[in-house]
Formats: structure tokens, C-alpha cells, sequence
């Protein structure tokens, strides 16, 4: 995906939020919780953890490469399973 | 991912150059060191970290997160949730959830006026309906504001839904395709 933010996007932009005076923001107010919010998110499944075990645990027998693609194959797995658990999900 | 735009620096109102990244650790970093200490506690802070707790138990790992950088610091941050949620206004359709979106301490107007810069909310928000173009959702996008931040969503034309007792009285808003197209029409 490529986005041309363009000059005259930038001017609708400076209008939209000078017309609007307010913040821009969504979603609960975490304030200063925000780091440990973002970092809960991030560790759902800690790409960089997973991989850093499979390194001490395999390194020697399997390449960076083929470690990658194991983590890449199990992110996606657990995404498709958890996609298929949600079939019927709430309305938001 | 990067994806490069200009926003506008208010002191000596000149386009700088910026830039939309994946989330990454130097950004949690910038929170702690810039973020932080210009940001107050509140009881409604505490009282919304509290649910927030309960709920990423619950949570799914399909999230897309992203930060706006600018003359090396981060100015804007937003989470995306990309496919557990359906349209209210179009029932059964999918639906990007813009999960969190908030601009650094000194470019929001009830902590610094004039802000430091312009653009990185909008920015944020125009990626976010990209997204929703991209995965054939048709623009659609819905997100819970804060009372300070209705004004802007309003001004988008989003549908407002009134208070969402599940998520702690904070007002539902939702965009429709067609006005989701005028926002790109803006690119």
C-alpha cells in the first residue's frame, strides 16, 4: 500500500484540525498507562522472544532464514485459528 | 512499511518532512522519555487502565500498530483491529476498529496551544481508511472517542451511535463508504 499524502492533502488536513480545535484521539484514555498498553499489545505473541528461543535452542542445526519461517508460519497459524473462533464476532 | 508526508511545523508554519512506520520499540522508548511526563493522571485515566486490564485479556493478536515520526521523535501513535468487528450501518460487513489513536503531548490543543504540529492526527486517520480500502472493506471505519476528541469526528461526518455502555460510555462513531471516499479523494 502506497499513500500520496499530497500538498492538498495537507492543507485539508491543517483546516480540518484547526476547524475542529481539539485533540484527536480515540479509544479508552490510558494516558500515562500508554507504554505498558502499547507493550501488552505488542507481546501478544512476542515475535522477537519466539525467535530468540528457537536460536538458543536449534541455532545450530537450522539457519536464520529457516527460523524465520518457522516464526513466520506459526504467527499466521495462530492468526488463521483465532480468525476461524471469531466467525460470529459481536458488533462493536 | 513507511509511508512518507509532510506536516506542518506551527512555529514557523513550514512543511516538514515525516513519516507513518510499524510500531517498534524506539517508540515506547520516545513515550517514556517525551510523552510521559507532560501527560496528567486521572481518574478516568485509572479508571479506563482498569478495563483496559480486564480486556487485553480477551484480546486477539490481529492488530496493526503504527507511529508517526518527525524530526526523529514519535508525534502520533494508532492502533488498528482489522477483522473481528462488523459495520452497525452496514450490518454483517467488516469493519477496521481503530482500536487507539492519540497525537503526542505537545500537538494536542488542551496540552499545548498551538500545537507543535499539524497533520499527524489526520494522517493517522487517512491510513487507518486506506487500510479499510485495502482489505475490500470499502472505507469502512469505526472507533470510541473521547468526549475532548467528538469535535473531530463530527467535522468527518462519521455517524454517531451515542454512548457504548460496553465500552465505558464513550461515544461510537462509525464512517460510511461514501464519505470515507471523500477522505481519499483528499489524497
Amino acid at each position: 500500500m502506497s499513500i500520496n499524502f499530497s500538498d492538498e492533502w495537507l492543507q485539508w488536513a491543517v483546516e480540518l484540525e484547526d476547524e475542529a480545535g481539539c485533540d484527536i484521539e480515540a479509544g479508552l484514555n490510558v494516558g500515562q498507562h500508554l507504554g505498558e498498553y502499547l507493550a501488552k499489545r505488542q507481546s501478544y505473541i512476542n515475535q522477537e522472544k519466539f525467535m530468540t528461543i528457537l536460536q538458543e535452542e536449534l541455532g545450530n542445526l537450522l539457519s536464520q532464514a529457516e527460523i524465520e519461517k518457522i516464526v513466520d508460519a506459526m504467527q499466521q497459524d495462530v492468526h488463521n485459528r483465532i480468525r476461524e473462533k471469531l466467525q460470529s464476532p459481536e458488533v462493536a | 512499511m513507511k509511508e512518507t508526508l509532510k506536516l506542518v511545523r506551527v512555529r514557523d508554519l513550514a512543511k516538514v518532512d515525516a513519516a507513518i512506520v510499524s510500531l517498534s520499540a524506539k517508540h515506547l522508548a520516545d513515550f517514556d522519555t517525551f510523552w510521559k511526563s507532560r501527560l496528567q493522571t486521572s481518574s478516568e485515566e485509572d479508571r479506563h487502565w482498569d478495563w483496559v486490564n480486564k480486556y487485553l485479556k480477551l484480546s486477539t493478536p490481529n492488530y496493526e500498530k503504527y507511529a508517526v515520526e518527525c524530526e526523529s521523535i514519535t508525534q502520533g501513535l494508532m492502533i488498528l483491529e482489522l477483522d473481528c468487528y462488523r459495520s452497525r450501518l452496514e450490518p454483517n460487513k467488516s469493519i477496521v476498529y481503530l482500536d487507539y489513536l492519540n497525537t503526542a503531548p505537545w500537538n494536542r490543543p488542551s496540552i499545548q496551544n498551538p500545537p507543535s504540529y499539524k497533520g499527524v492526527g489526520t494522517a493517522l486517520f487517512t491510513l487507518a481508511v486506506k487500510r479499510s480500502f485495502a482489505l475490500d472493506y470499502k472505507g469502512r471505519l469505526c472507533l470510541h472517542a473521547l468526549p475532548s476528541a467528538e469535535g473531530f469526528y463530527t467535522k468527518l461526518k462519521m455517524v454517531d451511535f451515542g454512548c457504548d455502555p460496553d465500552k465505558q460510555n464513550l461515544k461510537y462513531f462509525e464512517l460510511a463508504s461514501d464519505k470515507a471516499v471523500e477522505i481519499v479523494k483528499k489524497l
